[in-house]
């Protein structure tokens, strides 16, 4: 848990907890030790002897046959210590952290699996453990220049605020609870993937193997969950995940138009759009969408069949959640 | 501009004991050049070699009086060396490239035969068209050595607003030539051109973040 902010052990794991609950919800796997530091490559210019790792997860890529290893820097910081210079100097190690990493034998040899092709993402997993910390975050990126961090050319980095957390362990949260109902919305997880549509210059190459959300879903406005349930002679169904606001009309018939595009919309699958904190007037707004949207196809009282699909789409707006963790505890308990 | 030649390099260790060697020649301050390594992986090494250039600058005054400026200038190869395909990608070359490549033989115990590759252009952006399944035309050429009579030869470029490769065919008939290069404009949505010229080398005028228009380039250069 490398960080130049004061954190205590339980504080930290926190964000550790989180981030395992979290990602193991999107079909992350992890491999390797945690917590551990591993010899630096390049001394001179990175100033350490040794870079940390607080986890390294992978998934499967849907558009590339290879996988995507995320070297993960979780930090679990209150509200005050939440600063730009904190951030930038995250963001400056973990880069170099990744600069390492893509050409370290000893992470390979921990991290990787043998004679699989893959690339190396950097990832920054900024929890705000007190939930009070409600500036922009993203403002703390603006001051970093690309230049300054020495990462290899192509390499990602990512970064997740608290916001951005809040808003995937939501929805973590919401998948959970449709799973766990009395009469389940969501069968079990190896009925269910993270849908990447088929693009017009990159074709999804692993439908069924590449299961997981890649991070550039995970900070897309827009995540798809299909599942097929056995039950129900694994009927198609998709839950959209939106993040915007949802107070125009206009945002919503572009939120459909895309489902169809990604042909989502026929008769043989169940689609729910949900939001979270949306505006207050985000359901009329929708189901005025739809109907712009089915007028705009053929005009007024003429029916056709994606105009029934276009009305059968639901919406709902998600409750809101919130994980909490006692220090206290989790200091009796680890 | 991105420019990329290739040339055949058939490496006679792997690309981590590669690596290896690349890393005990480290670029730094104390020395005036060396290899930073990128990336490292079984089946490639993405690396940069490093050179630091120092001279004076003299200039002479109106009245005769020489001022003298001391120069510091870094000339940086990134290249890409694979087992396989071609073995060795430079990317935005300097004007010579004779130094890494007496370097990188260097590291691999002088068992390295690196050498230039002569293309077909055409072939290799018909096989790129197909692969890359974006929308282009061949709208420029660059014909060499056309023979006109014995003894004498013309360097013609050919520009059009479509498909020049006709107009080709019926300027040099069954003459003799040279295809030097050859240039392909995408129509929308991608917007740019690539330059294909016959030294295996490829310039890019043509956004492609992820470089899949690279990796188009690599699969489709004639082996």
């Amino acid at each position: 848990m490398g960080g130049t902010l004061a954190e205590n052990e339980h504080t930290a794991h926190q964000a550790e907890l989180l981030a395992s609950e979290l990602f193991s919800e999107f079909f992350w796997s992890k491999l390797g030790p945690t917590n551990h530091d591993w010899p630096c490559e390049d001394k001179e210019r990175h100033q350490v002897a040794t870079h940390p790792c607080d986890v390294v997860y992978y998934y499967d890529e849907p558009y590339a046959a290879r996988q995507t290893y995320v070297h993960c820097d979780l930090k679990s910081y209150a509200k005050g210590t939440i600063t730009a210079a904190a951030v930038k100097a995250a963001v400056e190690s973990l880069a170099k952290q990744v600069a390492c990493a893509e050409r370290s034998e000893e992470w390979r040899k921990l991290h990787t699996h043998d004679n699989v092709t893959f690339s190396v993402s950097g990832l920054l997993f900024v929890y705000n453990h007190d939930g009070e910390y409600e500036a922009d975050f993203q403002k703390n990126l603006m001051h970093i220049a690309p230049e300054s961090l020495q990462l290899p050319r192509g390499s990602k980095l990512f970064v997740l605020g608290p916001k951005e957390i809040f808003w995937l362990d939501n929805i973590r949260a919401d998948i959970q609870q449709m799973r766990g109902k009395s009469n389940p919305e969501v069968p079990a997880p190896e009925f269910c993937f993270f849908f990447h549509p088929q693009l017009m210059r990159r074709a999804n190459l692993q439908v069924k193997k590449a299961k997981a959300a890649t991070l550039e879903t995970l900070t897309s406005p827009i995540i798809i969950l299909e599942h097929r349930d056995p039950r129900r002679s694994h009927q198609r169904g998709v839950i959209v995940f939106y993040s915007r606001p949802g107070d125009t009309v206009d945002e919503f018939m572009y939120l459909i138009d895309t489902m169809r595009k990604y042909e989502l919309l026929d008769e043989n699958t169940s689609v729910k759009v949900k939001t979270l904190g949306a505006s207050p007037i985000s359901s009329p707004t929708f189901q005025k969408a739809q109907l712009q949207y089915i007028e705009g196809l053929t005009g007024a009282g003429v029916d056709t069949d994606l105009g029934e699909y276009v009305k059968a789409i639901r919406y709902e707006p998600m409750r809101e959640t919130r994980s909490v963790y006692s220090n206290i505890d989790l200091g009796t308990w680890s | 501009m991105k420019r990329y030649r290739w040339l055949q390099a058939d490496w006679p260790i792997s690309m981590r004991a590669l690596g290896k060697r690349l890393k005990a020649r480290p670029f730094g301050s104390d020395v005036s050049h060396g290899f930073v390594i990128d990336r490292v992986r079984d089946d490639l090494l993405e690396g940069r070699y490093i050179e630091r250039i120092e001279y004076t600058d003299t200039v002479t005054d109106p009245f005769g009086v020489e001022l003298a400026f001391e120069r510091v200038e870094f000339r940086q190869s990134s290249f890409r060396a694979t087992p396989s395909g071609p073995g060795l990608e430079l990317r935005d070359p300097p004007r010579s490239v004779q130094s890494l490549l007496n370097r990188l033989s260097e590291a691999s115990d002088f068992e390295v035969a690196i050498t230039a590759q002569a293309v077909d252009v055409l072939a290799w952006s018909a096989k790129f068209q197909s692969l890359a399944e974006l929308t282009s035309v061949v709208d420029s050429l660059q014909v060499n050595s056309l023979e006109l009579e014995p003894g004498i030869r013309a360097k013609i470029v050919i520009k059009g607003d479509r498909d020049v490769r006709s107009s080709c065919t019926t300027l040099t008939g069954p003459r003799k030539f040279s295809m030097e290069k050859i240039q392909l404009r995408f129509t929308k949505p991608s917007i740019g051109t690539i330059i294909f010229g016959n030294t295996a080398s490829a310039s890019l005028g043509v956004d492609d973040p992820e470089e899949r228009i690279l990796e188009a380039l690599r699969d489709s250069l004639p082996r």
